[in-house]
């Protein structure tokens, strides 16, 4: 899976679990200030991510996440992408 | 402090036979039954193949859709009827003190049908993850949360479970915290959503439900000899209770004043009443002396009566316990003969009919009523509903587990 790919997943990840389209999603945007996603909608971006990257996310990860591409970098790291 | 005084100005209703209070209203006139066959699940495995379902319900029709998603049906319910009920009273929820104002709902289930899905897969499907979701979703108060978190209300939360008597309990509960200045406004009632496999087979074990598969309108025989059980079914009724004056103060809609209520227990058994009718016509006496008013003094009983010949008749003895010889002229009936059994929203359900019964000085009749049970001798308006005077009304709820319910509902003169 390529870098490209990981970004389009999350953000329609994203995209769904905030009622908005994935174009809206942009790399740069601020998880909580800008997107208002909440620890629990958090909860259930990560329970998504897992299910599909097949990835076991830690906690602690789910802190480190501030901007959207965090999370595509974190994906890709776990799964070798470039 | 005094005891102050309590007025339904809202009622919103989803029900098998009527969604909306118009529609609802009017299967009560013509004695509709909204029986049919299950079409929710597969019934192969079961006697009972027939319910109460809600069919051509869109919730998204009235709640936002990303809300929809995040819920168990329960809550659906639980929103639709309170958008409709806050509608229908006309509050500006803008102008009002949102710490006045409470939601307090019944629920016998919470969130069966996600529950039921997720340890399913939990069981069956190795190493399916339960979804993170889950605790909010089947918690039984997600519904008043839910209600309360649309809202904004910021006054008292809570869902009171006591099985078929959950929302007369939860309407009670309201009237005495806006009696005793608590709050203002309360949205309560009660929901449930029934039709699982698990919690059919559940009922279908304890052989409660009814088998007359083949004419499913029929099926629902409160009171007439030859019932066989009662029909399980799913849906909500919601009131807005209101502080008189608060009500008078913005000229609001008024269905009807509650007078009364009281609640109590058999302690005797988690499934059977008690046969003798005791505990049943405490709870009524009560209810009518915290009312003020004599048995006399009441028009119409809105009976519990589920078809099943122990509560039928159980019921029965209790309205003849208290009204003595009057009980012979009182009229009662049975609303869930149309509707079905709804366990925890049955009561408030049946809290929007009181009211509307009321306001339209009518009583829903008792249908399917061919047989009479020599054990059940009273006048159950049966299968045509009758046009009267209407002033004080009682309304009965006996829950599994002997919890009981009655609420006193009257006319408000304006006086």
């Amino acid at each position: 899976m390529t870098y490209a790919e990981i970004d389009t997943t999350v953000k329609e990840i994203l995209a769904k679990q905030l009622s908005m389209e994935p174009s809206g999603i942009k790399s740069d945007a601020r998880l909580s200030e800008d997107l208002g996603l909440d620890s629990f909608a958090s909860v259930e971006v990560v329970f998504e991510l897992e299910e599909k990257f097949a990835l076991k996310i830690p906690d602690s990860a789910l802190y480190e996440a501030k901007i959207v591409k965090d999370i595509v970098d974190y994906v890709a790291s776990q799964k070798g992408a470039k | 402090m005094k005891k102050r005084r309590v007025v339904i100005t809202g009622v919103g209703v989803v029900a098998c036979n009527g969604i909306g209070r118009d529609d609802f209203w009017q299967a009560n006139l013509q004695g509709r039954s909204g029986i049919s066959r299950i079409t929710a699940f597969n019934t192969d495995a079961f006697d009972s193949k027939i319910a109460g379902e809600i069919k051509n319900f869109d919730p998204a029709l009235y709640i936002p859709a990303d809300v929809v998603k995040k819920v168990d049906r329960f809550v659906h319910f639980g929103l639709v009827c309170t958008k409709m009920a806050l509608q229908d009273c006309g509050l500006d929820l803008g102008q009002e003190d949102k710490e006045r104002i409470g939601v307090i709902l019944g629920s016998g289930l919470g969130g069966m049908m996600f529950h039921e899905e997720q340890m399913l897969a939990h069981f069956e499907k190795p190493g399916y993850r339960v979804h993170p979701t889950s605790v909010p979703r089947i918690s039984p108060n997600a519904v008043s949360s839910h209600v309360a978190i649309q809202y904004g209300c910021l006054g008292p939360n809570l869902v009171i479970s006591t099985a078929c008597a959950s929302a007369s309990h939860a309407t009670g509960e309201a009237f005495r915290k806006i009696q005793w200045g608590d709050m203002d406004i309360a949205v309560t009632g009660g929901v449930e959503a029934t039709l699982t496999p698990l919690n059919f087979e559940a009922y279908s074990v304890l052989r409660v439900l009814s088998k007359c598969n083949d004419a499913p309108q029929e099926a629902s025989r409160p009171f007439d000899l030859k019932r066989d059980g009662f029909v399980l079914s799913e849906g909500g009724g919601v009131v807005i209770l209101e502080e008189l004056e608060h009500a008078l103060k913005r000229n609001a809609p008024i269905y009807a004043e509650v007078t009364g209520y009281a609640s109590n227990s058999g302690a005797k058994h988690m499934v059977i009443p008690d046969l003798s009718g005791t505990d049943a016509a405490r709870a009524m006496g009560a209810a009518l002396k915290d009312a003020g008013r004599r048995p006399e003094d009441v028009s119409y009983i809105n009976a519990h009566a589920t078809s099943t010949v122990a509560n039928d008749r159980a019921e029965t003895k209790a309205i003849k316990t208290v009204f003595a010889d009057y009980a012979y002229k009182v009229p009662i009936s049975s609303t869930k003969s149309m509707v079905g059994h709804s366990l925890g929203a049955a009561g408030g359900i049946e809290a929007v009919v009181c009211a509307l019964a009321i306001k339209h000085q009518f009583i829903p009749p008792t249908i399917n009523y061919k047989n009479p049970d020599s054990e059940c001798d009273l006048d159950y308006v049966p299968n045509e509903g009758r046009r009267v005077k209407l002033d004080t009304v009682v309304s009965n709820s006996f829950g599994f587990g002997n919890c009981n319910a009655c609420i006193v509902f009257s006319d408000f003169k304006g006086d």
